[in-house]
């Protein structure tokens, strides 16, 4: 049989993953709103023959009381503007774009990636959010954010809609028949006539069927509820997991649901983040680790932590110990990566600062220190635990950082057998090895 | 004089796909061509995502009625070009202020301060099916008002961060400066947003409000507080140099003087090498196009691209307009000769710049970039 290979994606970020990053002097920190710092981002992926470029979502800024977090860099930009601007600078690269359920109306963005599949050749993906900041509530006129389960109802119908309008049109509905005048064969389109609980939409695309049928269906985040969801929907899973173990469960737990939803498990794959920092010698690595938690200010990790928890952690010594007791008695329905950071802070005793720069370094994804062959390794024992199916690279600081990885890490996993030498495709879907969806198909 | 250029994927006219020899859907890569050659010729800016044909023609399979979404389009167009303006139509009747901010702040930075935002209303026979939010006005003072106080918020947003609000500063790790970027508040009939927006002050300031103007517009008075460019629907001379006083005056009244808003002419040109052949041109176009597929509103030009260039300078001359909005009726026959012949003899007439000179588009349009309202 042949080895089972890893997909990569790298996960774009104004700066890099790690929250010091930008203050690493190899960044120019004004370029990184620009066309140029996306457009090497996503060549040097493809020079790397990554799958998929990835893009986040924020709604709301990194405020506290009213008052912007004056260290806390900036969450990512408009994902949709950044895929399809990097669109004509790559010919293979997936791109992959987040974008959320609550805040959306579906007809809106189904039309959106049928246009970004079509403009990029058939290499988008959506990454379906529900959105799980609060604050972005209170820009949208809502009083208070959609309860979640509400929120993942809300998704299930959204994307349900989505579906049929993808389908919408056979693949031959256009005639273009210069002689005739006809353009369109109307009975090649259904309309789609839904009345759900959430929507009401009645009508077609404006667009043929695009090249991958539907974008690449992407989901991140793991609580309960977006666990089945995933297992419904997902094709690819951005995975938050930092430990072996956890992330081999999780990814058990999800393939485990999917055949009661009639899918293939083998049709679903999970990328945990993964932020790499890279040395010629491990002392090297870690000391490069160090500078950049130096670069870190604890204001902006206590920040992200009480975000990430729900929890004002402010006015706890930064020196104590993580009030895990108060913070579980605050909450509940706590996301996994905050139960496995809890769990740890206990086992290991650590800070509320020691947690700030833990969350703020790796935004709390999985990272691993060392030489290129060590990161092979840790990459190689995943993927032969039945952890991952690959990873969602989150390069500290771009574009050093990433460089580092496409130029000496790359070549090691193709070296091993572990990673493509070239594109066999060019569709996201060909990459992943997922099946084009037939029309009508459903689930 | 300003140029602007409508693109569509086959032209501006009903029976345009019939007759360019091109597959029905060939994707991206015309818009592509279009906006280069756009930009070789010096257009101010392309539009992107105006409808070709009316709603009641696409269903019945006889236009082309084919239609990206506007965004992913305008993004495309980023790396295509250097220099031109770009603009996409977004229309207010669903949309919400805080995306519309963010989408058009990124696209903003992407381009280097390029982007114009076409605001507008669609109206029920576009929209109410797809979407049928019965919780919100499609027509009537109602709509108006939602779009007038969308656009008011959107632009609240983008002056959320003032200048100076991106620091960036790694010696100090101040990425941003807390008191220059603020929460807006803003508690209105239709909107609720508390702000502030997640990316940083746009390039322009704020990117180009354009406004899709139709007849007997009922939203002029409000809009006029915020747009800079109006693309008007005017048969004749005398009925643009009353649009124009009309939206001049509004403009005023909103305390912004009369050359704060710029109305341009939309006109779809069928050009040929002389007048003659371009009218055997538009009769055959005509016999090929459905009934009821000429957009009645939108006056055409038939004839040589010098006589275009005259025919421009004249509306020009006649104060009717600060501009065009050039809706080529066959792609790119129809675009082609206006940067190739009417463009130089415009600039032979002192009335176009013979480059680029500007890098932004509200620089190239001589609009002013106001500074964040909630600046100190």
């Amino acid at each position: 049989m042949e080895r089972r290979q890893l997909h990569l994606g790298v996960f774009t970020y104004p700066g890099g993953h790690h929250i010091g990053g930008w203050r690493h002097a190899s960044v120019a920190p004004r370029e990184i709103l620009g066309y140029d710092y996306y457009r090497k981002m996503a060549v040097t992926a493809e020079r790397g023959k990554f799958d998929l470029l990835f893009v986040g979502d924020m709604l709301a800024a990194r405020e506290k009381d009213g008052r912007v977090i004056a260290q806390g860099a900036l969450n990512n930009i408009d994902s949709i503007s950044i895929t399809s601007a990097v669109s004509g600078a790559t010919e293979r690269l997936g791109l992959v774009s987040t974008l959320s359920t609550t805040y959306n109306e579906p007809y809106a963005i189904a039309e959106r990636f049928a246009s970004l599949d079509h403009i990029s050749g058939g290499r988008c993906g959506w990454n379906i959010i529900t959105t799980a900041n609060d604050d972005a509530a209170l820009n949208f006129s809502r009083k208070s954010h959609m309860e979640k389960a509400l929120r993942y109802q809300r998704a299930k119908e959204f994307v349900d809609i989505c579906k049929g309008l993808w389908d919408g049109w056979a693949e031959d509905a256009i005639l273009a028949d210069p002689e005739s005048g006809v353009f369109l064969d109307i009975t090649k389109v259904t309309e789609l006539d839904h009345q759900g609980e959430f929507f009401s939409v009645r009508g077609a695309l404006d667009l043929p069927r695009s090249p991958q049928g539907w974008p690449v269906l992407v989901q991140a985040g793991g609580s309960p509820a977006g666990l089945e969801f995933a297992a419904m929907v997902a094709e690819l899973i951005f995975a938050a997991q930092s430990r072996r173990e956890e992330a081999a469960r999780f990814r058990a737990a999800v393939r485990s649901r999917m055949p009661a939803h009639g899918r293939n498990p083998e049709l679903l794959k999970v990328l945990p983040g993964l932020m790499p920092i890279l040395g010629s010698t491990e002392k090297e690595a870690t000391k490069k680790e160090k500078m950049l938690n130096e670069l870190l200010h604890p204001a902006v990790g206590i920040w992200m932590l009480s975000e990430q928890m729900d929890f004002r952690l402010y006015d706890y010594p930064q020196d104590g110990p993580l009030p895990t007791a108060d913070i579980r008695a605050g909450g509940n329905n706590f996301t996994p990566r905050v139960v496995s950071l809890m769990e740890r802070a206990d086992r290991e005793g650590l800070s509320v600062r020691d947690c700030g720069v833990l969350v703020a370094a790796s935004r709390s994804h999985g990272s691993v220190v060392g030489t290129p062959e060590q990161v092979v390794d840790h990459m190689q024992l995943w993927l032969d635990d039945g952890a991952c199916d690959g990873f969602n690279i989150m390069p500290a600081y771009f574009h050093d950082e990433f460089e580092l990885f496409v130029e000496q890490v790359v070549p090691l996993l193709q070296r091993r057998g572990l990673y493509r030498k070239d594109y066999e495709g060019a569709t996201l879907r060909n990459h992943l090895g997922l099946p084009v969806p037939h029309r009508g198909q459903t689930g | 004089m300003h140029l602007l250029a409508s693109l569509a994927a086959h032209g501006w006219h009903p029976a345009a796909w019939r007759v360019t020899g091109a597959a029905g859907f060939a994707g991206v890569m015309p818009f592509r061509t279009m906006a280069r050659t756009a930009e070789r010729g010096g257009l101010d800016a392309i539009l992107l995502g105006l409808p070709t044909a009316p709603a009641m023609l696409r269903s019945r399979g006889t236009v082309d009625s084919l239609h990206f979404d506007p965004l992913p389009l305008l993004g495309a167009m980023i790396g295509a070009t250097d220099r031109i303006g770009l603009c996409a139509y977004w229309p207010g009747d669903i949309a919400e202020p805080y995306h519309v901010a963010r989408v058009f702040a990124t696209l903003d930075h992407l381009a280097s301060g390029r982007t114009g935002w076409i605001a507008g209303l669609a109206g029920p026979e576009e929209l109410a099916a797809k979407f049928q939010r019965l919780d919100l006005p499609t027509t009537g003072a109602d709509a108006v008002a939602r779009l007038v106080e969308l656009i008011d918020v959107t632009r609240q947003l983008w002056d959320s961060w003032e200048d100076g609000g991106f620091v960036a500063d790694q010696s100090t790790g101040a990425f941003a400066d807390p008191e220059r970027v603020h929460p807006i508040e803003h508690e209105g009939r239709f909107f609720t947003v508390r702000g502030p927006l997640n990316v940083p002050r746009p390039v322009q300031g704020q990117p180009v409000i354009l406004y899709r103007d139709r007849p007997s517009d009922e939203a002029r008075a409000g809009v006029a507080a915020s747009a800079e460019v109006v693309l008007a629907e005017c048969p004749t001379i005398a009925e643009a140099q009353a649009r124009r006083a009309e939206w001049r005056a509004l403009a005023s009244r909103h305390g912004r003087g009369p050359d704060g808003v710029r109305l341009v002419v939309r006109v779809m040109p069928i050009l040929a090498d002389t007048e003659q052949a371009a009218q055997k041109r538009a009769a055959e176009l005509d016999g090929l196009a459905p009934a009821n597929g000429n957009m009645a509103s939108v006056p055409r030009f038939v004839g040589g691209p010098e006589q275009f260039a005259a025919w421009m300078a004249d509306w020009h001359a006649a104060q009717a307009c600060d501009g065009f909005d050039i809706l080529p009726a066959v792609l790119p026959l129809d675009l082609d000769p206006i940067v190739d012949v009417a463009v130089p003899q415009l600039r032979r007439l002192g009335l176009r710049r013979a480059g680029y000179e500007s890098a932004t588009l509200r620089d190239m349009l001589g609009l002013q970039r106001a500074a964040s309202r909630f600046a100190a």
